[in-house]
């Protein structure tokens, strides 16, 4: 596998040159600044990418000019990244010499169809086009509350990242909904080509100088961008007492999430120690939580402790027995205590550099994991390779111990059910 | 040791069958760093009455104790548990349970032969006290719990009981708490021994690892060893006999929706058919459906411009023992709109020779890449596995000569008279 990296004045173009797949993938990334509007409009944009252009006026047409391709596939989604908001475009199609001479070149100009020659009359989006995918849009932002989880996550977050852009809800508002028509959204379309940063990743076996001449050829982005701020969320303030909100509703079983926020943390830690830290207290089946609360008190089917790089925040959860709310809630904070004096087995540390190692190792088998990397490396600067290594080996127990009395509650969320039933 | 080769694919399949009965299934790919293994019982949720081995009579168990006992196979008399076993070896694990198998696997980069052996030792050496069985019923309860707050969970149960009138898939895989409270370690027990004997059993291995070196590993180990002497007994099953017709044919629910949704399932007797047969009726099902509500089709078109759906239609179809069934949703307001139109679209079960042409194309594109991950591999062949004991070297050519005119032929056997519709509305 061969990783090249080529900047033109407009964007940058990876190529994870691998001659491991039959297909060829890609990613084309749009990014600019985050806001709460920007998060509808990005999912109407999306699905009115997914399902129409000037030339393929129905979802109907693409879906068939996909199958002809010998089922090429291309989906557009609306990230968010952090501060940043990302219009993503990710496709794969079979190699010529799979299918017949150029199937490939095909897709990229199907790329392009999609991306530069939107369905557009009157200087707005289709009407007909925008009314349906709006419509959709408003049911997917009503529907989110069906699911518990979905709903005790949008609540947690709300309450948990208060103070930042990463309260808002993947799927949008219906106020935002409300406000936009097929004008503004185009306004916003043309906005996002003209002032994004965009980078263009292909994995496969491609050939490098073909594909640099398709993209120059076939995608006509002209500007030259100014690079942007940290994406990284910045906690304005931690709270000093934890804030403990309980919701209810109609459910079984009740959900239980802790989060902890840092707002000092350098970039070992966020990088290295952090996500050592969650494995010990909740990253699988060996951790601390599992052990504790599920396999010595039969609390929970599920629980689990995550760090999030982006968001500078650890969360804990669980899916428990109202009885055992309480009882879960200390065990937690008991672990929390533990590891802060050093009371955790020394190989962990061994344990978790052998796990990610492996996890890294696992990525080169896939084309999408591997896109993902390099967009992370690209975005994030996560380390790669012997960089990688020799920071991950300097791990120690005594950098855990450290790390763990910066580690405070602020928010403890529970949604319970209406009756405490069994 | 066989060597069968999947055409088209450069990949070949190594399988050879121990002393003991026990199935080895060796998928050599050879540039990936992963692999997954996995080693399978053919016994699920839907065997609920059976004789015992060493025993001579039919005996009933309580629902949900297949999967019960795959929860169980994870306690060790040694105290290791395997979660950690294969954690420290830079693995993960993990197992499920469904109405036909119980299946244990991992999946990792490192000390796979190592794994492997584990692998074989844990599920091959079941330890069960009471307090492990008391502790786990804890567990699994929560577990059932966890999908009662999951609404298509309810949804899928629902349809499940108003397909089925007798047979164990009419209730969930994980069962009732009742019965999750009074199963015993003995209970247990039984099972093990007449499920997991290694000559109903199955190991599955996709990664870069040497036949040679898998199955002498299976040769030594103790599943293979302590079995290797007896005699082959069929397990006698109680066959439950299912009605070809569905308990219910309407049933309005409510629930915690926010848009109400609508399923219109059909319940195909396919029984009658060879396992070949079955194959090709699933494909056939799959290209009309395909063409009728799938992306590329007018219906699809039509009715989101007509804004009777929104989101999407909802499509699910499969074998399901004896039965196929196929699943028609959506979420919608206008549900007897759908509905009418649903029923106006199957009322000609058939599409055109081009439509035909075309689904089997995407098909033949769909295999070819298969061979690009190691997941899609392991998919491939467990499914082909579970359908025919054994993997195909002729996957691709058997697509390859499907005809329109067998289709229509087989089609017009296939019985779309037994259909059960779920409403499911906005509780008050």
């Amino acid at each position: 596998m061969e990783y090249t990296k080529i900047k033109t004045m407009a964007y940058n173009l990876h190529f994870i040159k691998t001659d491991k797949f039959k297909r060829n993938y890609f990613k084309i990334n749009f990014k600019f600044p985050l806001t709460k509007e920007g998060i509808t409009y990005g999912n109407l944009l999306s699905s009115i990418m997914n399902n129409s252009s000037n030339k393929y006026h129905k979802a109907r047409e693409i879906a068939l000019k996909l199958e002809d391709l010998y089922v090429a596939y291309y989906s557009v989604n609306n990230l968010v990244l952090g501060t940043d908001q990302v219009l993503s475009l990710t496709g794969t199609v079979l190699r010529d010499e799979y299918t017949e001479p150029g199937n490939e070149e095909e897709m990229i100009k199907l790329l392009q169809e999609i991306i530069f020659h939107p369905f557009i009359q009157d200087e707005g989006f289709d009407s007909k086009t925008f009314k349906i995918t709006k419509e959709r849009l408003k049911e997917s932002i009503d529907i989110q509350d069906e699911n518990p989880n979905s709903y005790a996550n949008n609540r947690f977050i709300e309450e948990f990242f208060y103070d930042s852009v990463a309260r808002y809800h993947g799927p949008g508002y219906i106020e935002d909904l409300n406000d936009v028509d097929g004008k503004k959204l185009y306004d916003f379309y043309q906005k996002i080509l003209r002032s994004s940063i965009v980078d263009i990743f292909i994995c496969g076996n491609v050939d490098i100088k073909k594909y640099e001449e398709w993209f120059k050829k076939y995608f006509p982005i002209n500007t030259v961008k100014k690079e942007q701020p940290s994406p990284f969320i910045k906690h304005k303030k931690l709270r000093k007492r934890a804030k403990i909100i309980r919701d209810q509703r109609d459910v079984k079983q009740c959900i239980l999430k802790i989060g902890v926020k840092f707002d000092s943390l350098d970039e070992y830690e966020r990088k290295y120690i952090a996500p050592l830290y969650a494995y010990i207290l909740g990253g699988g089946s060996d951790s601390l939580m599992f052990s504790v609360l599920r396999e010595k008190h039969s609390l929970c089917y599920y629980c689990s402790a995550s760090y999030n790089l982006i968001k500078s925040a650890l969360t804990m959860q669980a899916g428990i027995n109202y009885d055992n709310i309480k009882k879960s809630i200390s065990l937690i904070k008991k672990l929390m205590k533990e590891i802060e004096n050093g009371n955790f087995d020394d190989d962990k540390i061994d344990k978790y550099q052998i796990i990610v190692r492996a996890s890294r190792k696992e990525l080169l088998d896939s084309a999408p994991d591997l896109i993902g990397l390099y967009q992370t490396k690209e975005y994030f600067n996560i380390d790669i390779g012997k960089e990688f290594e020799n920071n991950l080996s300097k791990l120690t127990k005594k950098m855990v111990i450290d790390f763990a009395k910066k580690v405070k509650i602020d928010t403890i969320y529970t949604l319970e059910g209406v009756e405490h039933n069994e | 040791m066989n060597k069968i080769p999947l055409e088209k694919l450069d990949i070949d399949v190594y399988h050879e069958t121990l002393e003991s009965g026990l199935d080895i299934f060796v998928v050599k790919k050879e540039n990936s760093n992963n692999t997954k293994a996995s080693l399978f019982t053919k016994y699920g949720a839907e065997i609920e009455e059976f004789v015992p081995r060493g025993e001579t009579k039919m005996r009933k168990f309580p629902l949900g104790i297949a999967h019960f006992l795959e929860h169980q196979m994870f306690n060790m008399e040694d105290g290791s548990v395997p979660f950690d076993v294969f954690s420290n070896n830079g693995a993960s694990c993990n197992a499920y349970t469904n109405y036909k198998i119980t299946n244990y696997y991992f999946s990792g980069v490192n000390n796979v032969l190592d794994n492997i052996e584990y692998l074989l030792k844990y599920v091959g050496m079941p330890y069960f006290t009471k307090e492990s069985v008391q502790k786990e019923k804890g567990i699994i309860v929560e577990e059932a719990k966890m999908y009662e707050n999951d609404v298509y969970t309810k949804i899928y149960d629902k349809i499940n009981a108003n397909t089925y009138k007798e047979s164990p898939r009419k209730f969930n895989v994980i069962g009732m708490v009742k019965d999750i409270k009074k199963t015993t370690e003995q209970d247990l027990m039984d099972c093990y021994n007449t499920f997991y004997h290694p000559s109903n059993m199955v190991l599955l291995v996709v990664g870069n690892v040497e036949a040679v070196d898998v199955i002498e590993i299976a040769r030594k180990s103790k599943l293979n060893q302590n079995h290797k002497n007896d005699t082959y007994q069929k397990i006698k099953i109680k066959k439950i006999k299912e009605p070809k017709e569905v308990v219910r044919e309407k049933e309005i629910v409510k629930l915690a929706v926010e848009i109400p949704k609508v399923y219109i399932s059909y319940k195909i007797y396919i029984d009658n058919y060879s396992d070949l047969e079955k194959e090709k009726i699933g494909r056939y099902i799959n290209f009309i459906l395909d063409s009728k509500f799938g992306r590329t089709s007018l219906f699809s078109e039509q009715i989101k411009e007509d804004q009777v759906v929104k989101t999407g239609i909802d499509l699910s179809h499969g074998q399901e023992g004896d039965y196929y069934v196929i699943t028609i949703g959506a979420e919608t307001a206008l549900y007897d709109e759908f509905i009418k139109r649903v029923l106006k679209e199957m009322s000609d079960f058939m599409i055109t020779n081009e439509e035909f042409e075309r689904k089997k194309k995407k098909l033949l594109s769909s295999y070819i890449d298969i061979s690009d991950d190691i997941f899609d591999l392991y998919g491939f062949t467990l499914f082909e596995i579970q359908k025919f004991g054994t993997i195909s070297d002729n996957a691709y050519t058997k697509v390859k000569n499907y005809s329109y005119a067998e289709m229509k032929e087989m089609i017009k056997k296939i019985n779309l008279r037994n259909r059960t519709i779920l409403i499911v509305e906005k509780e008050d």
